[in-house]
């Protein structure tokens, strides 16, 4: 179970970054920690692979990112979404939707007849 | 003026540095993360070195992660600095441009500069390549050598006899192969008949070329013998032309006037030698020992592999000594030449071109001093620009590639002009040289040739742009800024600049002075009196070569009835038959003793020699000095007469008058009848030499050309009309050949000697504007930077006459120094070429003059744009701008 779960999360983590962040300017650990707490531990993540992540959605220029001050006043990297980056969440929003749409419908469809 | 004062070695790390920020960022984040999760954990209860495990284990492969992090990091870093490079190229590029538009001068001259080097020294190379590089195109070519009896031993190979030629052959030990060619000219007989170049030659021929047949085979050694039948190889043009195609012309008859000769082979273009020869006969033929001294072929070998023409010479002078030594009667005065085949079409030409090549290379030069003082100048007036940018925080970096990248525009400009230069000068000069270059040497541009002068002159603009540039960016811009400098740079770069223009100056004189030489020389030798009038004069030619003409009669008859019947026409003033006429072609030597001389061979003159009918001399404005013309009776049969020229008269005669004395040639003993003034008959440029005229009448000569003076409206076209019917009428199968004005026969044998002119003094004209551009360029830069200066000074009472002679004084030291430099250069150029021009010496003092004169009031009259600019200086721009 936990196996399927991981691959899933693979592709959709760059989509629960987007969305995290899409409330404004947040660090790496509470991304991490709000995906643990919105997803109810099902999806369960190694936090490490979040930053690879992290770095290539900054890479292409989806999220910026500047240094800060974190509520304990400790310097931390803080990410918010560019035009671009609300753009690609809303697209990819969509797409998953769609896509699980079509699952459930799937699902959920009478066996073939003769 | 301090160098910006981080070392280079600093600036080279620099890009490890950012990677070394980007590894500390993300440990930084990723340290963040794990302390906050820990300290989440503690405060749930655990102690803190669990609270850590706990956090490390959540996060799983932290190294991973850290490597994984930095990769795209350093990823994202080349990309980023990759597209600002491309952003700053594209910058640059504009700026460059802008900066070229706002300054169109100086960038258009070194263009221009740039354009002429290049194209001047590729064209004069690649033409050079093909003139005296290139070996003959034949399979064999860099191996042939043209054998032939000269007056001494590095002497311009003549034409041999047949026994020479035999026994030569077959006693050398240096040679593979030699060949024998008889030229000839063939009326052939197809639709109508023509006359065409044609040569008998031995088999050997074409086995020293090494060339093979197109189609057919060629001559067979069995073919060299008498009694074998006479058999022909074509050009493939001639097979195209006369025969039907080259397809069908192996085994066709050839019908020439008096003979046939089956058609056994056909040569392509590129094997044809002689040039021009399309038809080659065969030639049988066995050594006549009283033939040994009548002199008609060319001979042609091919060296063993390794073997000098040096070494052939000796051989051959050694097989001389042995045929003495067996009692064959050899002319002692003649040694055997042996010269490189390429030498014979341009043996006289090569110190010409040497001298050519010297004037492309000065003017390459020249064109590199004038871009690197003009850059050097377009880097100094820009000390404040790039100031300002620098201290708006442009790196150094920066400003090296802005700067540089402006030259490279420039130099890619040049260069491309340059190949454009290159590529339309070359087809002009290969238009205007003189037509009997055998098609190989056609130039064409030679891509090393090309590449080498774009090298020099695109790095010679990239390395004088580069040098300022990098100064110009280390200089640190506060300094400059507060005016310390006032815009310049190191009193050095100006001496440097300087020094460029006073070589250039130098070289510019040089190629002033050696041009006006050529051109003195060539005015000399076309204003010369060449002891005849050629105005007017039309010729053409009849050869009687024909088993019909065998009796001497028929041949005086002919001539006597095609001048009869062009006197008849309207138009001509006077009309003649001669063996030769000057310059259109060479002459014959007779042998011969004057009266009172033993006659022996010893004592034997061999004196170019005409034979003529009587109108010869008013046809061609020949001044008849004493005594008569010939005249009608002068007939075979009457008493032998000659005339000759003051020079014989002088030289044979001792001076004394020698009308009514005896000419022994051969067996006939001749009076001389007349003087008449004495004619260039080889070329310009003869030495006066004794001449003897005999009468056609008397002599019957076979190749004849005919000489027709025109009056009154003829024209020489309409006149060959004419004369082509005239002659056909008399005899149908005799064709007119080679119709020609005199005069343009005389402008053509200057060919040579007009387009060295015309090189020089054009290569003289573009150095002189260079070199004004130079001296220009320089001068505005000295007002530029005195100009603050002088406003002061006038502002404090100067008058504008005493600024003025201060700056004329600097571009006259300038003046002075370059003009020494190069009187001293041209003195050693002009001792050089005055071995190469006709009549002019080496002391022509106003020459150098005169051509130093021109240069100095041009130069000094380019200062004097810039000084006037410094007479109206304004004190309060420079008040308010200090």
């Amino acid at each position: 179970m936990a196996q399927s779960n991981l691959d899933i999360l693979r592709g959709t983590l760059d989509l629960l970054i987007l969305k995290a962040v899409s409330w404004g300017s947040i660090h790496g650990y509470d991304i991490a920690r709000w995906i643990e707490g919105a997803a109810d531990d099902v999806l369960r993540i190694e936090e490490g692979t979040l930053y690879p992540a992290l770095h290539r959605l900054e890479a292409k220029r989806w999220l910026s990112a500047t240094w800060g001050l974190s509520e304990h006043n400790r310097r931390a990297k803080f990410y918010s979404l560019t035009v671009a980056g609300r753009a690609q969440l809303k697209a990819e929003q969509h797409n998953w939707t769609r896509f699980a749409n079509a699952v459930f419908a799937a699902l959920a469809a009478p066996r073939i007849q003769g | 003026m301090q160098p910006s004062d981080v070392p280079a070695w600093r600036r080279l790390i620099r890009f490890r540095d950012r990677d070394r920020d980007i590894s500390d960022a993300v440990d930084d984040e990723l340290r963040f993360h794990l302390e906050m999760r820990a300290q989440e954990l503690a405060l749930r209860g655990m102690s803190d070195a669990d609270a850590h495990r706990a956090a490390n284990a959540r996060f799983g492969n932290i190294d991973g992660v850290r490597q994984a992090c930095e990769q795209i990091g350093l990823e994202r870093a080349r990309a980023e600095r990759r597209r600002a490079s491309l952003v700053d190229f594209g910058q640059d590029i504009a700026y460059a441009l802008r900066v070229l538009r706002r300054q169109p001068l100086p960038a258009a001259i070194i263009v221009l500069c740039l354009a002429l080097g290049i194209g001047a020294a590729t064209t004069v190379f690649s033409v050079g390549d093909a003139l005296l590089l290139r070996p003959p195109p034949f399979p064999n070519g860099p191996r042939l050598v043209v054998i032939g009896p000269a007056r001494s031993a590095d002497g311009r190979p003549g034409v041999a006899s047949f026994e020479d030629f035999f026994d030569w052959r077959a006693r050398q030990r240096t040679f593979d192969e030699i060949g024998a060619i008889q030229r000839e000219t063939y009326a052939v007989r197809a639709d109508h008949t023509t006359r065409i170049a044609g040569a008998a030659v031995t088999s050997s021929l074409f086995r020293v070329l090494g060339v093979r047949p197109l189609r057919g085979r060629l001559f067979a050694a069995t073919e060299d013998v008498p009694g074998a039948s006479g058999v022909a190889v074509v050009s493939a043009t001639f097979a195209d032309r006369v025969l039907g195609g080259v397809d069908r012309a192996v085994g066709t008859t050839l019908r020439l006037t008096h003979r046939s000769l089956e058609v056994v082979g056909v040569l392509d273009a590129a094997s044809q030698y002689p040039d021009g020869v399309e038809v080659w006969t065969s030639m049988p033929r066995v050594p006549i020992p009283e033939e040994r001294h009548s002199r008609s072929m060319e001979l042609i070998g091919a060296l063993r592999s390794g073997t000098t023409p040096d070494a052939a010479r000796r051989d051959l002078a050694a097989v001389n000594a042995q045929l003495v030594r067996d009692g064959v009667d050899l002319d002692s005065k003649v040694v055997t030449a042996v010269v490189p085949l390429r030498d014979r079409y341009v043996g006289a030409a090569r110190p010409a071109f040497a001298a050519i090549a010297a004037a492309a290379a000065l003017l390459l030069l020249i064109a590199c001093a004038n871009v690197a003082s003009l850059q050097l100048a377009r880097a100094s007036a820009r000390v404040r620009e790039v100031a300002v940018r620098s201290a708006l925080g442009a790196g150094r970096g920066r400003l090296i590639r802005l700067l540089l990248t402006e030259s490279v525009i420039l130099a890619i400009a040049g260069g491309a002009a340059g190949v454009w230069a290159a590529v339309v000068s070359t087809g002009v000069v290969t238009q205007s040289i003189p037509t009997r270059q055998a098609p190989w040497m056609t130039p064409s541009i030679d891509l090393r040739v090309l590449g080498f002068t774009l090298a020099v002159a695109t790095l010679c603009g990239l390395i004088f742009g580069l040098v300022p540039a990098l100064r110009l960016a280390g200089l640190a811009p506060a300094h400059t800024l507060r005016g310390g400098t006032r815009g310049g740079l190191d009193p050095r770069r100006l001496a440097l600049q300087r020094g460029f223009v006073a070589i250039q100056l130098a070289m510019s004189l040089v190629l002033l002075v050696g041009a006006s030489m050529a051109a003195r020389s060539f005015q000399r030798l076309t204003t010369l009196d060449p002891g005849f009038d050629p105005t007017g004069v039309a010729t053409f030619r009849v050869s009687l070569r024909d088993e019909r003409y065998a009796p001497a009669e028929s041949r005086a008859q002919f001539a006597e009835d095609v001048v009869r019947e062009l006197k008849a026409l309207p138009g001509v003033a006077a009309a003649a038959a001669a063996s030769h006429v000057p310059i259109a072609d060479c002459c014959s030597r007779f042998g011969l003793h004057v009266e009172g001389e033993p006659r022996d061979r010893t004592n034997e003159h061999l004196i170019t020699g005409n034979v003529v009918t009587p109108e010869y001399f008013r046809a061609l404005g020949i001044e008849l000095v004493r005594g008569r013309a010939f005249t009608d009776a002068d007939r075979l049969g009457a008493q032998h007469v000659v005339l000759i020229n003051e020079r014989f008269e002088r030289e044979l005669f001792q001076g004394s008058n020698a009308l009514g004395r005896i000419v022994h040639l051969g067996s006939r003993d001749a009076v001389v009848v007349g003087v008449v003034r004495d004619v260039k008959q080889t070329s310009f440029t003869d030495a006066p030499e004794p001449q003897l005229y005999q009468p056609q009448s008397q002599v019957a000569w076979d190749d004849l050309t005919f000489a027709v003076r025109l009056s009154g409206g003829m024209t020489g076209t309409a006149l060959f009309e004419h004369a082509r019917r005239i002659v056909g009428r008399i005899d149908a199968s005799m064709p007119l050949y080679r119709p020609v004005l005199l005069t343009d026969v005389l402008h053509r044998a200057v060919t040579a000697q007009r387009m060295f002119r015309t090189l020089l003094l054009g290569f003289a004209l573009i150095a002189l504007v260079l070199a004004i551009a130079g001296i220009y360029g320089v001068t505005s830069y000295y007002v530029a930077q005195r100009l603050p200066d002088m406003g002061i000074r006038l502002a404090l009472g100067a008058r504008p006459g005493a600024l003025l002679s201060l700056v004329l004084r600097q571009g006259a030291t300038l003046v002075a120094v370059g003009l020494a430099a190069g009187l001293a250069g041209a003195a050693i150029a002009v001792r050089f070429l005055s071995r190469l021009l006709y009549d002019v010496r080496a002391d022509e003092s106003i020459v150098f003059v005169s051509a130093a004169a021109v240069l100095a009031l041009t130069t000094l009259m380019a200062c004097l744009v810039p000084a006037r600019r410094a007479t109206r200086a304004d004190p309060m721009v420079t008040l308010r701008s200090e």
